[in-house]
């Protein structure tokens, strides 16, 4: 197999840009063509792709996705959240292992390795449960789980309310130098999930999540990784007190790392008003302060990388009253876009976003480092970022529709994405193909 | 507007406009009008309520039958029948058999905004959760105003739980609306987050707020709210928060309460019976309030003048 990706700017997160044409072969990038005059036989190659006007990127990578495969097949499954993930220009991503059943066990991890083997278009990494049932109680077979290729450790969707079972996870998980990924909100000070604690829920007459709720967790375990020296990852950070304990943490050397979501990136509290359960989503959307203090520690690197947390569920868990709606973001096939309009609000440089979307994320996991390079895994994504659309979720790929954003106007456009030199997503033809 | 989910999205020409029409049905009771009986004649209200209730059902059940309606209570406190899905799957199956107007209580906040995303049939908010109330509101008013003459610069003070307390959510949002300046009066515990940005006062001192009240709103106190640790004892919230004769306030001042009053609780009995105490004054203006908001959603127009429900 031979693709010509001619005349595009390629974008390393490093390096500067530069105009080439790249030569995939089989898996890799085969070769690098700096030299425009170069004349090509086209018939070489299998497929030749025109990079006029767009930018080559480094296959995005998504720590935080849930494919809800296995157990909630009518939401998403393993086939169609690899090919949304593709569209949205993403090469690898990590699923949660809050599935039916839990990936909390070397079998599970197993059966799912083998659907991602034969059903994913691109790179699927598992992340296995901390407890058993993700109840908070006992360990989940962590060392065999990741015998079977889990990637990091996480209860995501629960939070561990026992201080003590939070050490003793943080603890055990070291001898493997897995990272301890943490849904921050405290059980106990969650009164109805989904939605921001302040005056918006009150006036819907809903107790809502506090950000004291995100607080207090990440503080405490901040403080057990610490004396523990454990690698602790902190998911979705959505609240600026949070960010202070982060960044004093990450001045005194605590090996912890953060990720921040599109929507908390976007949007506030408002867009839950009249009962919105698109809006609902956990930890919660918060204020215009909260969005502010997240930008800017991204900008500042207090967070480490961008994470869609694709949460597909189908109308069945969404189309309900407010309190009974289930919490999440369809987040794959918009991620970029959305962040990319932080760079059109001049808060990050293009080159930040794309940090945040590649190396970024890729430390965190301890995965090779996105670069496209001669002899490396050819997975690219091209974008037109002068293309201006309105989110559509109707055309998304992802089995699920549930986004607050629909009919958003945003720019980068995602034209083609190539998991090991093989064309997983195409614009022109608006599907991907496996 | 098709539905009447809260008093939030009403503006102060609509909510003068429903008590225009309330004071006009008021009228009509009271000379045993005839016409009455034929308005609404032919009619199906349905009484959907997922929470139990007497009062405010029967005062809906009246309403309608004065108006010549017929009336079925649907009454499912049953638990197997208080998820969304269900809910709806009940109420779709009374639309089909001709429900004329529906009329929900349910103890989830946003049910019915829930369902009037689906339903054609119009829907009366009878109370959804801790988030609105909007008919006991409009009733409130209703006293109030034939009470005091000018409502602009008017205090208020909103007595007790009102943390959960759709009665005093729809209230604030009505009353400010006309200009009443309104004071929270409980623990610190029982403010909900986030309504220190409101426009309104808050208050810990019983005897500090209702000092120059001119309307003290006494609500109800749950008494399982001890249990989840809002406050240690009813004895302690009586010690700081019931409303008796012990407290200074105006002597022109009026006392309300939604009802049911735990006697002795929130309010002392011989409040209950004193001579500035409005309670059965509100009982009674439930009756027209409803009578009205009931002709109004069913035919879409009111009586008392040409506009259509905006």
């Amino acid at each position: 197999m031979n693709i010509l990706i001619k005349n595009i700017k390629v974008f390393n997160p490093d390096q500067k840009t530069y105009a080439a044409s790249l030569h995939l072969k089989d898996e890799k990038v085969f070769k690098i063509i700096k030299n425009q005059k170069e004349t090509f036989e086209l018939s070489h190659f299998d497929q030749v792709i025109d990079g006029k006007g767009l930018y080559c990127f480094p296959g995005f990578i998504d720590l935080h996705c849930h494919l809800r495969d296995p157990g909630f097949e009518d939401c998403e499954t393993i086939a169609s959240g690899s090919r949304a993930a593709a569209a949205g220009g993403f090469t690898t991503v990590c699923c949660m292992p809050n599935t039916n059943p839990v990936n909390d066990h070397p079998q599970i991890t197993k059966l799912i390795q083998e659907k991602i083997k034969h059903q994913a278009v691109i790179q699927v990494l598992p992340i296995g449960a901390i407890s058993e049932g993700l109840k908070g109680e006992r360990l989940a077979q962590i060392g065999l789980c990741l015998e079977e290729g889990i990637i990091a450790i996480s209860d995501d969707g629960k939070c561990i309310s026992s201080t003590a079972f939070m050490q003793k996870a943080l603890a055990y998980s070291k001898q493997f130098d897995l990272p301890v990924v943490i849904h921050a909100e405290h059980p106990d000070l969650v009164y109805d999930a989904g939605i921001h604690t302040g005056k918006r829920a009150s006036l819907l007459g809903l107790k809502g999540s506090p950000a004291l709720a995100e607080e207090v967790i990440v503080a405490r375990d901040i403080v057990l990784a610490e004396r523990l020296k454990a690698k602790l990852h902190i998911a979705h950070v959505s609240s600026w007190q949070a960010l202070e304990h982060i960044r004093r943490a990450k001045e005194r050397g605590v090996s912890v790392t953060a990720e921040v979501c599109p929507h908390h990136l976007l949007l506030t509290e408002k867009a839950a008003d009249d009962f919105n359960t698109y809006a609902k989503v956990s930890p919660p959307l918060r204020t215009t302060k909260h969005v502010e203090a997240l930008r800017k520690a991204l900008k500042q690197d207090v967070i480490d990388a961008l994470a869609s947390d694709h949460a597909p569920w189908s109308e069945k868990y969404k189309d309900l009253p407010f309190q009974e709606a289930h919490c999440g973001i369809n987040g794959f096939e918009t991620a970029f876009s959305l962040t990319y309009k932080l760079v059109e609000e001049k808060v990050l440089t293009l080159r930040e976003l794309i940090k945040k979307w590649t190396t970024g994320p890729a430390k965190i996991f301890g995965l090779p480092k996105p670069e496209i390079r001669e002899k490396n895994d050819a997975n690219l994504v091209l974008v037109n970022l002068d293309e201006t659309y309105k989110i559509d979720s109707k055309k998304f790929i992802s089995k699920s529709k549930n986004t607050p954003f629909d009919g958003t106007k945003v720019s980068g456009r995602i034209k083609y994405t190539l998991y090991k030199g093989k064309v997983v997503y195409d614009h022109t033809t608006s599907r991907s193909s496996s | 507007m098709k539905h009447l989910l809260g008093v939030k999205d009403l503006t102060p020409q609509t909510i003068k406009d429903i008590l225009k029409e309330a004071f006009y049905f008021k009228q009509l009771v009271e000379k045993k009008d005839s016409r009455l009986k034929k308005l609404l004649a032919e009619q199906v209200v349905a009484n959907v309520f997922f929470e139990p209730s007497t009062r405010t059902r029967i005062s809906f059940e009246i309403a309608a039958k004065k108006l010549g309606a017929s009336v079925i209570n649907v009454l499912e406190s049953a638990s197997s029948l208080d998820k969304g899905e269900t809910v709806f799957d009940t109420l779709l199956n009374l639309e089909a058999m001709g429900v004329d107007l529906f009329i929900i209580r349910h103890s989830e906040s946003g049910m019915p905004h829930y369902l009037s995303r689906y339903l054609k049939t119009p829907i009366l908010n009878a109370g959804d959760g801790s988030h609105e109330h909007p008919t006991q509101a409009l009733l409130d008013l209703m006293t109030i105003v034939e009470h005091k003459k000018n409502l602009k610069g008017l205090k208020l003070v909103i007595v007790g739980d009102i943390l959960h307390s759709r009665v005093a959510r729809s209230n604030i949002f009505c009353l400010s609306k006309l200009g009443v300046r309104v004071t929270l009066c409980t623990f610190p515990t029982l403010i909900p987050k986030g309504f220190s940005e409101l426009d309104l006062e808050i208050s810990y001192n019983l005897q500090a707020a209702v000092r120059d009240a001119d309307v003290i709103m006494v609500l109800r106190l749950q008494k399982e709210r001890h249990q989840q640790n809002d406050i240690p004892s009813i004895k302690e919230y009586i010690k700081y928060f019931q409303l008796n004769t012990s407290l200074k306030f105006p002597s022109n001042a009026l006392i309300m309460h939604p009802g049911p009053v735990n006697r002795n609780v929130e309010m002392s009995d011989d409040l209950y019976s004193h001579s500035q105490s409005v309670v059965l004054s509100q009982v009674r203006n439930g009756l027209p309030m409803r009578m009205a908001l009931i002709s109004i959603f069913l035919q879409n127009r009111f009586l008392t003048h040409k506009g259509k429900v905006s």
